[in-house]
């Protein structure tokens, strides 16, 4: 994955960092933090296969966020379809 | 005065072998007349995805210590070198292993603080992460 890329994840699903410092970025729902990745830090190639386990999504659903056809709505339900995000009564 | 003869016969009258260069003397296998090899990994090995496991227990962070080694897969491919800890999905990447093994521990040093200030508010997934990574990692002791 290029830094561009990751970029584009980063802007799509609305993950929160803390600081430039942050080697972290996490994706919150409701106030819980639901997933987490790793930023992008210098011009090297990100492992995607591990950036995208870590944000809960296949290879399909990665591609269609980098590619623009999976919004940040999109990301809510492929998370709610798996069961990790938290029940509105929770 | 009479000249020396060196004889081609030693005293029991063995032939004496013919006079080589010291380096080709170390070993029969060694030959001078070869081009050198050029030191660089073939682009097999450069793409090579064996994955080698290690123990990691650095030093991450002058206020945390690691109490139980995390298990690490070391991971070359496409140019990238990954580190991951599949235990609680986190990894580390750069252009060799020793960059992937720095980046992993500023990173586990940074999830655990981050993950500390968000206990309270962690989904089911990550709050396993936390408290496996407590197993790994705890505080220092002032």
């Amino acid at each position: 994955m290029k830094v561009h890329e990751f970029h584009r994840l980063e802007t799509k699903l609305h993950l929160r960092t803390r600081d430039s410092g942050d080697r972290l970025a996490w994706f919150e729902y409701q106030g819980k933090v639901i997933t987490r990745t790793k930023r992008s830090h210098g011009s090297k190639d990100l492992p995607s296969h591990l950036i995208r386990q870590q944000l809960k999504l296949n290879e399909r659903e990665l591609a269609g966020v980098i590619s623009c056809d999976v919004e940040y709505d999109d990301y809510v339900q492929i998370l709610k379809k798996k069961g990790l995000l938290p029940s509105p009564n929770a | 005065m009479q000249g020396v003869t060196i004889s081609e016969v030693t005293p029991r009258g063995m032939p004496v072998p013919p006079f080589a260069p010291e380096t080709q003397l170390r070993s029969p296998m060694v030959r001078n007349d070869l081009p050198e090899l050029p030191r660089q990994a073939p682009d097999l090995l450069k793409h090579s995805t064996v994955a080698e496991k290690l123990l990691f227990a650095p030093t991450i962070d002058g206020r945390l210590k690691i109490t139980k080694p995390f298990e690490v897969t070391v991971e070359r491919s496409e140019g990238t070198v990954t580190a991951h800890v599949a235990e609680i999905d986190e990894f580390g990447y750069g252009s060799d292993s020793s960059e992937a093994l720095y980046d992993l521990g500023k990173t586990l040093s940074e999830l655990y603080f981050s993950l500390k200030d968000d206990a309270d508010r962690l989904s089911p997934d990550l709050h396993s992460v936390w408290l496996k990574l407590n197993e790994h990692i705890q505080p220092r002791q002032e």
